[in-house]
């Protein structure tokens, strides 16, 4: 900006910098590298920069393991249908709360930022999802994308900047609240709807804890509860039959890399393309300033 | 937030508007019975999966059994707060709480702050992006996948370990079994994967500082360190106190999800926290009654800490700083 001439500071700062994004690449090289690598190599251990020597059968093991991909088909179900319907109640819901005209609004606004604050807790909300039979279902999965406070004052905050005028003009022309927000407000907000809806998509394709409350029959777990299975316990269970089906010499911790690689793949591919929407978001979202 | 400047300035316009009745603005519900019907949803989720939940907080007052349920189950009263604070090990699972908690606000939160300020001070715009990108991605990366990473490096055959053995002939060391060391990780690893995404919310408000201030400043001779220290820092003020409210409110949760799913039985007694004992308790132990009153003491020791934090925030300093 001011001085563009480098001084010590600067050379120290950049070499901070690119040591710490040193190690936010490392652990993503260390693992693909052991996943591929062969086995004996592998036992040496040290640095891995690049595989040494080369196997698949890690790969051919878990594409075989139906478990693993019937979760990854769920967590992929539960992440579209839950974006749709979320979003769009929560951009509903903002919308209205963010016209000064509505009754009741502040009222409606402070009931739900309250509960950003205050909530009784895991054990309550599990009694009742027991008491509503919605055990083993992949509602309460969706739920906390609903009634995600940030997500509703994100928007709201949003559509205030909208000007009424076009609202009003609108209006003039004789359209229902209900066409004004589908043809007029929401094509004006795509942008801030893809913040939200990635926000909502990462929630549900990263969500362990719920699922793990919630889903016991193995027909319906989501990939996080597999990873978890996987990757964390994968001494107790899960891997031992997995490994059996591939190759006793590959080492349980080639295993573990091969899941780790292949369940956050999806998310190191989009990644780069979405990262400014959250920026965006984040910056939106939150705090008056 | 936008929305408690709102609530502040709210009497100014009612000033001018009359206030309708309760009546009228009922009456206002049903005319605009289309906004009314968006609304319902998302109210009604409210209602049932967080106002409702609240109604089984009255569990933490009753012998809580599956079969006679909520309101079968006899009342007790006090009993299981009596038995949380003469339990010996609820002592240590709030001291835990609030110990990592400390921890993390002592060394996670100015480390965002420092981050920002130093990435902030790198000119080459590719060179920043390409940070910024690399920072940021260790948060949507879940911690079930952490904790394989964090395996990968420091189980006993991690790299780590390989490194201490080959290169420096030490002797292996299980980082996450040892008390001290499975903390050290824990702190770590949160600012590790944290640091770049809590970044974002200083450095935008860094950007919204006036440029002249920086001009001006240049020309009175301020060196970049006094520049820092009295221009951006007092600008970022603001976002920096409400964070920290934020911060403060969250002292008896820990973070859940990484706690669950790196700790083992061994480090329990530096790591075990009020939440993953809830857990471990009550969703797989049944315990239903106690861990309610668990969950409902630290709930309202939260919302107080939020109310303080910002009271204090208020009274000390500008309001802007301030939550509401």
């Amino acid at each position: 900006m001011l001085n563009k001439k480098m001084n010590v500071f600067d050379y120290l700062n950049y070499l901070f910098m690119t040591l710490l994004c040193l190690t936010m690449i490392y652990p993503f090289l260390h693992t693909f590298s052991l996943s591929f690598s062969d086995p004996i190599e592998a036992s040496k251990g040290g640095f891995m920069f690049w595989p040494r020597g080369f196997q698949l059968d890690t790969y051919k093991g878990l594409l075989k393991d139906s478990l693993f991909w019937r979760s990854y088909l769920n967590i992929v179900a539960v992440t579209a249908i839950g974006v749709a319907v979320c979003l769009f109640l929560t951009s509903c819901a903002s919308y209205v709360l963010s016209l000064p005209h509505y009754p009741f609004r502040r009222f409606f606004t402070m009931f739900i930022v309250f509960t950003m604050f205050f909530s009784g807790g895991i054990i309550p909300s599990y009694l009742l999802t027991k008491d509503l039979h919605l055990m083993n279902t992949w509602i309460p999965l969706w739920i906390p994308g609903v009634i995600a406070a940030f997500n509703i004052i994100l928007l709201i905050n949003f559509f205030k900047q909208i000007p009424s005028e076009v609202r009003e003009a609108a209006v003039i022309d004789g359209a229902s609240d209900f066409a004004i927000f589908t043809r007029i407000v929401l094509p004006l907000s795509k942008p801030v709807l893809a913040t939200v809806g990635l926000f909502l998509a990462v929630m549900f394709w990263n969500d362990w804890f719920t699922p793990y409350l919630y889903l016991n029959d193995t027909d319906k777990y989501t990939l996080p509860l597999i990873l978890k299975k996987y990757v964390v316990n994968s001494e107790i269970d899960g891997l031992s039959g997995f490994v059996k089906a591939t190759n006793q010499q590959v080492l349980p911790s080639q295993v573990r890399s091969t899941v780790i690689l292949v369940g956050i793949l999806p998310t190191l591919v989009i990644y780069p393309f979405i990262q400014k929407y959250f920026v965006k978001g984040v910056t939106l979202g939150s705090l008056k300033g | 937030m936008d929305i408690a400047k709102e609530y502040r300035a709210a009497p100014k316009v009612k000033a001018i508007r009359s206030k309708p009745t309760f009546l009228q603005s009922l009456r206002s519900l049903v005319k605009h019975w289309q906004l009314s019907l968006m609304l319902l949803p998302v109210v009604a989720a409210f209602l049932i999966f967080s106002y409702f939940p609240l109604l089984w907080l009255l569990i933490a007052f009753k012998d809580y059994n599956i079969g006679k349920g909520l309101w079968g189950s006899p009342w007790v009263g006090w009993k299981h707060f009596h038995m949380i604070f003469t339990y010996p090990d609820m002592l240590q699972l709030i001291r835990n709480t609030v110990f990592i908690s400390l921890l993390n606000l002592g060394f996670g939160f100015p480390a965002a702050i420092l981050f920002a300020l130093l990435l902030n001070e790198i000119k080459h715009s590719a060179f920043k992006r390409t940070v910024q990108t690399l920072t940021y991605l260790p948060y949507f990366i879940p911690w079930t996948i952490m904790a394989g990473f964090i395996l990968l490096m420091f189980s006993i055959d991690g790299l780590i370990n390989n490194v201490l053995v080959d290169y420096f002939g030490l002797d292996p060391k299980n980082f996450l079994t040892n008390n001290t060391s499975f903390i050290q990780l824990l702190i770590g690893s949160a600012i590790w994967k944290g640091m770049g995404w809590s970044s974002i919310i200083y450095l935008a408000a860094i950007a919204g500082v006036n440029p002249q201030l920086y001009e001006a400043a240049h020309i009175d001779g301020a060196s970049r360190l006094q520049r820092i220290v009295s221009i951006t820092i007092p600008s970022i003020a603001p976002v920096i106190g409400i964070t920290f409210i934020l911060q403060v409110g969250g002292l008896m949760s820990s973070n859940f999800d990484q706690i669950y799913n790196m700790y083992n039985a061994q480090v329990y007694k530096v790591a075990d926290v009020i939440d993953t004992f809830v857990v471990r308790m009550g969703v797989t132990q049944m315990q239903y009654s106690i861990t309610t009153a668990m969950g409902l003491f630290k709930g309202v020791v939260g919302f107080i800490l939020i109310i303080l934090s910002n009271y204090i925030i208020r009274k000390t300093s500008d309001s802007e700083n301030s939550l509401w």
